[in-house]
């Protein structure tokens, strides 16, 4: 792109119409706002460089809203390097600097700071979703919410500094104080709304954090290969900023999911426990939501044991759960007999599976999520609830995946 | 307008007094104009110890009001305060011309209360006169501006300005030097009055205007812009019928302007005013008028806050009726000023216009309305002391800012007038930031934000309103002023009794300690939360105030109930 005053130099000398062709409208130069085809010659030797299209924006009608010019010209190595250094023996004409004719925009009041940083959101979007949000930003969706809250904070100043610079004998109207009033609560309502949606923004900029946990061998590392295998997503390794520890970056269902590396699921460290479980629990506490993975068979067991003995046995892992934040996946339930259970009583449903791993205090703690189970009889039935925090699947098998990846994308969209 | 016996005498004065000044001398600052910025810059200067001379168009009109006949209001009645606080003479001449007087929004809490006076307009010019042609140090001499003389800088004298005022030159060629200046003209500035759709050139009807000095300004590289502001018409109050108006009275106590004052003059004689309306065939007449009149025609600002009738009936046609406010202009006068109807229709139909109005069927009009335009300076121009960044030595108060009202000229006539001074002698300025008092918030405003409309002062307008009130205007300014030098000695000496007397009521109060139940017994009852809280403390809560407190502290009965009452106010807003 050109800058607009030293136009008429560089649309004498670098710019010439195409031979058998006249500028559209007749004219001397190209008709602003029309793409027309041109030829770009060299200033000094007059030889061709390029047959190419044209087209120029009169400001202020243009991205900056100064004069603009675009040529469009054949994308070979030779063409481009060509047409710069022609351009480069103009007078005064210099490369821009990154982000320069979006300054330009930005200081000649075409576009406000919400929208530039749309703009850069829009470039640097890697997923679907954090291509939606951000143009809706760069297309000045946030810069009028934010015109919203001014206009309803001035009124409702103006109305307030009313009554105090009059007042008594003036007669101001009925209701002002309580007009300002309640305009004042609806703009800090908006403004509590914007600043609850647990960083929803920040987290779609960012990515969402989550972490894998489980015993040794329930599958966390074919649960890994799986997100990261489906659809070939994987956008760009992250070297993390901790010691050693490595993130891979998702896209699940639009959303920029982050996964941090907990112990067991890189093959090459070392097996201390301790050191693992340490690992572990700096990456659930610091994750926005965790997975934790366990094999269906031994959590069966493990529970009808719990129910027989009435002991309550805990791992270091089952620490780790939270009653929001942790979802799970009981893997390998290709391995369970699909035989009717011996004893009726016994739980088989995820859910009920899941509130049981639930340490003693969480679980008695109410929530409505809960009160939507729906305990179906069918050994290898999901209930279809929205709030599905816990699936069954089996990673080799691929049974059950599909419905796992999609119920947790649903899960994620509606954070 | 001035009548019979009175005015001989006060020509009488004015006489003797011109004859009395030297007819040259050297002298250190001069104000031009004598309207309420000049003569508090006059005082003020004079007060530093420099010697001031002020140069006025006619000896008679200093201390004229040209428009309104009262002071103060809200936000303006704190201003008249901090003028007084700093030794000022607006307060005085206030509380003894004072025909009635009004604390307004007293309901609503100290820091809005606005303390406002009628004003009968000889009483005013006498007492300004009065007290201004024996000021310590102030010259005055009748003359017209005609040209500033400008010393231009040397380059690279590094004082950042394009050159120093070395003198004046007066219509009559007279060469005036001087080193410091401070022009006041009001609307006199190339003034222009609009009257339906003639207009003519005048600072105030029947007054020239100052042209020469337009000119000089501009010359100096100043832009000036154009501003509009108008008055009403006066009435004959033999003429009114007020039976079955509404009728409002003054104060019974009403609190004086200045800090030295323990009363005003006229508590026990204040006059009523009587409120009206307009009506729809009042305002029909001005719509089929409204091309008639030019002032309304132009595109210059006028003020927001004082708008014409005209104003009024186009911005808010909906409304059927208008306020109106019949106030007598004085106690030896019949002139009736009606608040809210200025305008500039033609002079032949205002009486007709005015006969629509309840009470006003009979109406005689004394002097017609108008509307005037002057050039003022864009105040930007001007730093903290209201002296010009151009040139040096020379300052800009009142009007001529932009500023509309008495009020606001004073204030700044008096940092102008107490700056010059310093500057004569060399001495370090005075600079009132906006945690001072609004006489700051309104130099900080039109110096950083310029003057699109006229400039009134509003409560609104301070962020530190809960601390910057009338009522204590004297403790956040005079000790200022003091070092300053522009406080004299008797102000300093009842200001200093003033606040010790204060001080030791609350060190009085704060030693008073009880317990919730100890309250309670003393019947006021508080949060029984085992929190002690001192008498001083208590002052917060509505309906306890030192008068309520004297039962159990004895010692308050000594004190004068004034202070007594500042007291109680300092306890709600600390």
């Amino acid at each position: 792109m050109v800058r607009g005053i030293l136009m008429s130099i560089f649309m004498e000398r670098v710019v010439k119409r195409s031979p058998d062709m006249t500028w559209v409208g007749g004219l001397k130069g190209p008709t602003p706002w029309k793409l027309q085809r041109c030829r770009i010659v060299h200033p000094e030797s007059g030889e061709t460089i390029d047959d190419g299209l044209i087209v120029c924006f009169k400001g202020p009608k243009s991205f900056t809203s100064e004069d603009v010019v675009e040529l469009h010209v054949h994308s070979g190595r030779a063409v481009i390097s060509a047409a710069l250094s022609a351009l480069s023996k103009l007078p005064a004409f210099r490369p821009a600097e990154p982000g320069e004719f979006t300054r330009r925009a930005y200081l000649n009041g075409r576009l406000d700071l919400t929208q530039v940083e749309g703009l850069k959101d829009l470039i640097d979007a890697e997923t679907e979703g954090q291509r939606k949000v951000a143009l809706r930003a760069a297309e000045g969706v946030t810069k009028q919410k934010f015109d919203q809250l001014r206009a309803g904070i001035i009124s409702a100043l103006a109305k307030v500094e009313a009554l105090i610079d009059f007042g008594e004998g003036e007669e101001i109207e009925e209701g002002v104080y309580e007009d300002a009033k309640s305009k004042v609560q609806k703009v800090l309502d908006t403004i509590q709304g914007y600043l609850n949606d647990h960083r929803r923004g920040e987290l779609l900029r960012s990515g969402i954090r989550l972490a894998i946990f489980g015993p040794p061998n329930a599958g966390k590392s074919s649960l890994l290969n799986f997100l990261a295998q489906r659809e070939a997503a994987i956008v760009t390794p992250i070297p993390g900023t901790t010691r050693d520890i490595l993130e891979l970056s998702l896209d699940i269902g639009g959303l920029p999911v982050i996964i941090a590396d907990t112990a067991g699921l890189r093959k090459t460290e070392d097996v201390v426990e301790k050191i693992g479980i340490e690992r572990a629990r700096n990456a659930v506490e610091s994750a926005d939501i965790s997975i934790c993975v366990l094999s269906f068979p031994e959590a069966v067991q493990q529970q009808q044991q719990r129910n027989d003995l009435g002991s309550e046995a805990s791992s270091h892992w089952q620490e780790l759960i939270s009653r929001d934040n942790t979802f799970f996946l009981f893997n390998k339930s290709d391995l369970v007999d699909s035989s009717p259970m011996p004893s009726p009583s016994l739980p088989s449903d995820v859910e009920t599976l899941r509130l049981s791993l639930l340490s003693p205090e969480s679980q008695h703690e109410s929530s409505t999520a809960d009160l939507d189970l729906t305990i179906t009889p069918k050994l290898d039935a999901c209930p279809p609830a929205a709030t599905t925090k816990a699936w069954k699947a089996s990673l080799a098998t691929g049974d059950g995946a599909e419905e796992f990846l999609e119920g947790f994308a649903e899960v994620l969209r509606k954070r | 307008m001035l009548r019979g016996l009175k005015n001989a005498r006060i020509k009488g004065n004015l006489l003797r007094s011109a004859h009395s000044l030297p007819s040259s001398g050297h002298y250190d600052v001069c104000i031009i104009g004598g309207g309420h910025a000049g003569c508090e810059a006059a005082a003020a200067s004079a007060r530093t110890g420099a010697r001031t001379l002020l140069l006025t168009q006619k000896l008679e009109t200093i201390g004229e009001l040209s428009c309104n006949p009262s002071i103060g209001g809200v936000g303006k009645g704190t201003l008249v305060r901090e003028i007084d606080a700093l030794d000022g003479v607006m307060g005085r001449v206030a509380d003894k011309a004072g025909i009635q007087f009004q604390m307004l929004n007293r309901s609503k809490g100290a820091a809005v209360w606005g303390p406002r006076a009628q004003i009968d307009r000889v009483l005013y010019k006498k007492n300004m006169q009065n007290i201004l042609f024996s000021y310590p140090g102030l010259s005055i001499k009748a003359a017209s501006v005609f040209d500033l003389v400008i010393e231009e800088s040397t380059p690279g004298s590094g004082s950042g300005s394009v050159g120093k005022v070395t003198g004046v030159k007066l219509d009559s060629g007279e060469l005036i030097p001087c080193s410091q200046f401070v022009i006041c003209t009001g609307t006199f500035l190339s003034g222009e009055i609009h009257m339906g759709m003639k207009r003519w050139p005048a600072g105030r009807i029947g007054e020239a205007p100052s042209v020469g000095l337009s000119a000089s300004l501009a010359n100096a590289g100043f832009q000036l812009g154009r501003l509009q502001t108008g008055t009403p018409a006066r009435l004959d109050g033999k003429t009114i019928n007020f039976d079955g108006l509404e009728r409002q009275d003054g104060d019974v106590q009403p609190l004086p302007f200045s800090f030295l004052n323990r009363e005003v003059d006229n508590a026990n004689n204040q006059v009523a005013c009587f409120k009206t309306r307009t009506t729809l065939e009042t305002h029909r007449v001005v719509r089929d008028n409204l091309h008639q009149c030019v002032h309304i025609q132009e595109t210059k600002k006028g003020p927001r806050y004082c708008p014409s009738l005209e104003a009024k009936i186009l911005r808010f046609g909906h409304k059927e009726s208008h306020n109106i406010w019949l106030e007598p202009e004085g106690y030896d006068s019949d002139v009736i000023y009606p608040n809210g109807i200025s305008c500039s229709l033609p002079e032949e139909l205002q009486e007709p216009m005015m006969r629509t109005i309840p009470g006003l069927e009979n109406v005689k009009m004394v002097k017609p309305a108008y509307g005037v335009e002057y050039d003022h300076i864009d105040p930007r121009e001007l730093g903290p002391t209201l002296e010009t960044k151009r040139i040096q030595g020379l300052f800009l108060a009142g009007q001529i800012n932009g500023t509309t009202g008495y009020e606001e000229a004073g204030a700044q006539g008096i940092v102008a007038g107490i700056n010059a001074g310093l500057a004569a002698l060399q001495k370090p300025p005075l600079v009132l930031t906006r945690a001072d008092g609004f006489t700051g918030v309104m130099i900080d405003d039109l110096i950083v934000k310029g003057a699109e409309e006229p400039y009134r002062m509003f409560t609104s307008r301070s962020e530190y309103r809960m601390t910057i009130r009338s009522d204590n205007a004297d403790l956040r300014l005079t000790e200022k002023g003091r070092k300053a030098g522009a406080v004299s000695d008797e102000r300093w000496k009842t200001f200093e009794s003033a606040r010790s007397t204060m001080s030791t009521v609350i060190e009085l109060l704060k030693q008073c300690n009880l317990s919730p139940q100890g309250w309670s017994a003393r019947g006021i009852q508080v949060n029984k939360d085992g929190g002690w809280r001192d008498a001083f403390h208590m002052l917060r809560y509505p309906n306890v105030t030192t008068a309520a407190l004297q039962p159990f502290i004895p010692e308050l009965a000594q004190v004068d109930p004034q202070l007594l009452s500042r007291v109680d106010i300092e306890g709600v807003f600390l």
